[in-house]
């Protein structure tokens, strides 16, 4: 709670702690921030809009629940894009939150709080939330772990919805252990989600198995076009840490993701968030951040007949991602962000700024299958660089496997040093 | 005048001789053949049978007569969905299922005739003529797959594989008189087949007797890899398994809704049909599945009308004489759909889905009448309301992406053909075949007869 007090006001990831829990409460079991769209019993969700958040929660979303019981403290409700509906972390009614490597910088959204916090050490767990990239989106930029699991792994139940072809719950920490015993407790089938799948996720057995043997698929044409050359040599950097470790590395051209990305075949996802706030955007549109209203128009205006193209196009996708993972690779190797985190100066425009940063997750998190981001790097700024590994629907086991071997390898990410001199006061 | 019926216990020749006979005999009144392919049937039906005279197994279909409905190709043959289009669309190669028919021991007999584009529920088709019911002739067959209902009804052939998007197969088993399987989205591959919505087409079989349905689900089920939707699942042994007794197994039932509104005799006859299955031992169970009559309109105008559009809209920029125009206005539906509203709708089918996984906890199928009449004059006065009314009860099973098979239940005193619908579990076509197949079993609607007033000449118009 002390790192909390001392960093957020420069930070801001934290919207609320939990007042039951003051310094020296004697708290045991570990601490862990929760995005503030997702219900803790007691507190207000304000799902980072000035219109939720009246009254307190009266009951535990499934997620939280699944913390709880597996020992977990809730310590507070992290800082969020308003409706988790952008990339870059800015919030017109919170504030927005700042990157910790450099407060003049993004964090990265939806998100942003849950990788800030962890990011400056104000705790080690966070859970997120990722539609289109709205976990390794800030994880990416804030030089930390951050898990999407396959679609229907973990519970919505109690949870904001934005689309329910696309959300997804995550957690966030410095470490893919960490990630993956968050993973652990939160994962499994809820009868009262409409999108939950069954089955076993057995995220830990393998963690230490290391990657001999795996195949690890590097699609050049999308994936690694366009990028910071900085970005590029790190995600290289660290396939040849895989392929050192016993991995073969596969180069494979994937079609769609680029017919995708130019058709704006993730537009649907924009129609989905202007379906799910239909009610706000009739009874309350000029009580929203102007840039995430100017999003959900955006959404209004898609017409049906895309949205169709849309859904083929994604099942040509889904369907070309099933091939290659039945036949050709265990696991696939890209940039999570195709630059180091953006100037605050610089992404005033927050649609545009999220259709950059989260360029190369929107496609692969329609598809539903997992990815995690894992940090592989600095730029010459200093800016942390992450590295986006996916695999085929349920085996987050295998993305565990390969995130843990590179950090094993190559130590621990660094992490920011949040004494250092200068770094004081809101930019 | 008696219909000699094609039968699966004849040979394969006698089987096509007899189609073949009432394809010439019954066409020219209910026009349900576009294309009748008898010089590949009847060579087809000799080699098979000098196979069995062998001793050869030539498949689960042993020389069952088939036609396809003229969304499915078949190689060196027209595809032309009743449009005028593709009157000349010769098909290089064949469908994943008619090559699965064809390894399975089918004869085909040809290429039923259906509602323009796959998009219809009437088969009122401008360029290849209406498809009447043989029951009677100045009644509708239903649509799409309105030809292959009528075919197999008057023993054009012994089974017909349809397709179905919002009740495609299922209206015209219920207007005809013949069991229909909508089967699992992805269970059946789509390769080769004209496409209305990628999303919730799916073809699947037609015949009189659920086993024969079952034994043409069994030829043709299973995955394919080049078609988007398919889904890679092993298909059960389950044939042997289809006499099993149903005694033990649950059958739930929604009254309301459902059952509102319905033609009495349509009432009368799904009530008895549900009584037989209580006769059987089958417990029947009441549920609420809550807002299902949003089913309708939010398939029918949120989503189908959008993907349909998307799927034709280059086409109709250039080629709008060309279709018709009652085809030609519903695909145009497709323009004022927002994606809003597709969101919406997409929304309501997880949570529609939802409340269905859990229904099915309880019960193993769920009944419900097939169409809530049986079917409308082909001019009456009251047609677009009727249009509206005949696919009411169709769209929910579509929605959910789950199996419904229409059984034949009885008829009007007028001697039209009713129908029930079973609706099971993804992938869980084995129950309502079973279920199907045990009331068959207690019952004869389904081997009563239309008579050919072979007398009167071919109708116009």
């Amino acid at each position: 709670m002390s790192a909390i007090e001392r960093l957020n006001p420069l930070i801001n990831a934290v919207v609320q702690t939990d007042p039951r829990l003051g310094i020296g409460s004697g708290i045991s079991g570990q601490p862990i921030l929760i995005k503030d769209c997702m219900d803790v019993r007691g507190l207000p969700t304000t799902n980072g809009s000035s219109l939720y958040g009246k009254t307190p929660a009266e009951s535990d979303s499934e997620t939280v629940r699944r913390v709880r019981e597996a020992g977990y403290v809730i310590v507070g409700k992290a800082n969020l894009t308003e409706f988790c509906f952008g990339a870059t972390g800015d919030n017109a009614h919170l504030g927005r939150t700042r990157n910790p490597w450099d407060p003049m910088r993004i964090s990265g959204g939806s998100s942003s709080g849950s990788a800030a916090a962890v990011a400056s050490g104000m705790v080690r767990l966070a859970i997120g939330t990722d539609t289109g990239g709205s976990v390794r989106v800030p994880a990416s930029l804030c030089g930390v772990v951050g898990l999407r699991p396959t679609l229907g792994r973990v519970s919505n139940q109690g949870c904001l919805a934005l689309s329910l072809l696309c959300d997804t719950i995550g957690p966030i920490a410095p470490t893919v252990v960490e990630v993956a015993s968050v993973f652990a407790a939160i994962a499994g089938y809820d009868p009262l989600d409409p999108v939950s799948v069954e089955g076993d996720p057995q995220p830990l057995s393998d963690i230490d198995k290391g990657v001999r043997g795996l195949r690890i698929g590097l699609p050049r044409s999308f994936y690694f076009e366009n990028l910071q050359s900085e970005v590029a040599e790190a995600v290289e950097r660290a396939a040849a840490v895989f392929e050192r470790l016993g991995a073969t590395l596969v180069d494979i051209q994937l079609e769609d993701p680029k017919a995708l990305s130019e058709h704006r075949a993730f537009q649907f996802v924009l129609a989905d968030v202007a379906d799910s706030r239909r009610d706000l955007m009739r009874d309350h549109r000029e009580q929203l951040g102007a840039e995430v209203r100017r999003r959900i128009e955006l959404g209004e205006q898609v017409s049906g007949r895309d949205y169709a193209q849309c859904m083929r196009a994604l099942w040509r996708y889904k369907s070309e991602l099933r091939s290659l993972f039945a036949d050709r690779v265990d696991l696939l190797l890209t940039p999570t962000t195709p630059t180091t985190a953006p100037l605050w100066a610089d992404s005033h425009d927050m649609v545009e700024t999220t259709r950059r940063v989260a360029g190369l997750t929107y496609e692969l998190g329609a598809t539903g299958v997992p990815s995690m981001s894992v940090p592989c790097g600095l730029d010459r700024a200093g800016l942390p660089i992450g590295m986006q590994l996916s695999a085929a629907w349920g085996r987050e086991g295998l993305l565990f496997r390969a995130g843990n071997a590179y950090q094993k390898e190559t130590g621990h990410p660094v992490m920011p040093d949040m004494g250092r001199p200068g770094l004081q006061g809101p930019a | 005048m008696t219909t000699e019926m094609p039968s699966p216990g004849d040979s394969a020749s006698v089987q096509t001789r007899k189609a073949l006979a009432n394809i010439e005999r019954w066409n020219p009144l209910v026009n349900a053949m576009i294309t009748v392919t008898a010089d590949e049937a009847q060579r087809a039906a000799t080699r098979l049978d000098r196979a069995a005279e062998e001793g050869e197994w030539c498949g689960v279909l042993q020389g069952m007569t088939i036609s396809l409905k003229d969304c499915i190709d078949m190689a060196g043959v027209v595809t032309t969905g009743a449009s005028k289009i593709l009157s000349d669309n010769i098909a290089r190669s064949d469908a994943f299922i008619t090559r699965r028919l064809l390894q399975n021991g089918a004869v085909i007999v040809g290429k039923a005739n259906l509602h323009e584009w796959v998009y219809g529920p009437t088969s009122q088709s401008k360029h290849f003529g209406p498809v009447r019911n043989p029951w009677n002739p100045d009644c509708i067959a239903g649509g799409s797959s309105g030809g292959s209902g009528a075919a197999v009804a008057c023993g054009m052939c012994v089974g017909s594989i349809g397709s179905d998007t919002g009740g495609s197969i299922r209206i015209p088993a219920s207007f005809n008189g013949v069991a229909g399987l909508r089967p699992t989205i992805g269970r059946i591959s789509n390769g080769g087949t004209l496409t209305v919505s990628a999303a919730f087409d799916t073809v699947g079989p037609m015949a009189r007797h659920v086993s024969d349905v079952a034994r043409i689900f069994d030829a043709i089920a299973g995955h394919d890899e080049d078609d988007v939707a398919s889904v890679d699942r092993p298909v059960p042994n389950f044939l042997s398994r289809l006499r099993d007794p149903v005694r033990g197994m649950r059958i739930g039932v929604m009254r309301r809704w459902f059952f509102d509104g319905l033609h009495a005799e349509v009432e009368r006859s799904v009530d008895e049909a549900i009584a037989t299955f209580r006769s059987l031992g089958v417990e029947i169970v009441e549920l609420d599945l809550g807002d299902v009559e949003r089913s309708q309109p939010l398939l029918a105008f949120n989503i189908l009308v959008a993907d349909a559009l998307q799927v034709h809209a280059e086409q109709i920029g250039r080629r709008a004489p060309d279709y018709g125009e009652d085809v030609l206005t519903r695909f145009r539906l497709g323009e004022n759909v927002s994606a809003v509203q597709y969101a919406e709708a997409m929304r309501w089918m997880e949570s529609w889905r939802h409340r269905l996984r859990r229904a099915f906890g309880r019960v193993d199928a769920i009944l419900a009448p097939t169409t809530p009449m049986p079917a409308p004059l082909a001019d009456g006065s009251d047609f677009i309301e009727s249009v509206r009314q005949l696919t009411r009860l169709t769209y929910a099973w579509s929605f959910a992406g789950v199996p419904a098979l229409a059984v034949p239940c009885g008829f009007t005193a007028d001697g039209l053909p009713l129908s029930f619908q079973l609706a099971g579990r993804w992938f869980d076509e084995p129950a309502v075949l079973r279920l199907g197949h045990a009331y068959q079993s207690a019952t004869r609607h389904h081997l009563r007869m239309p008579v050919c007033p072979s007398s009167t000449a071919p109708r116009r118009g």
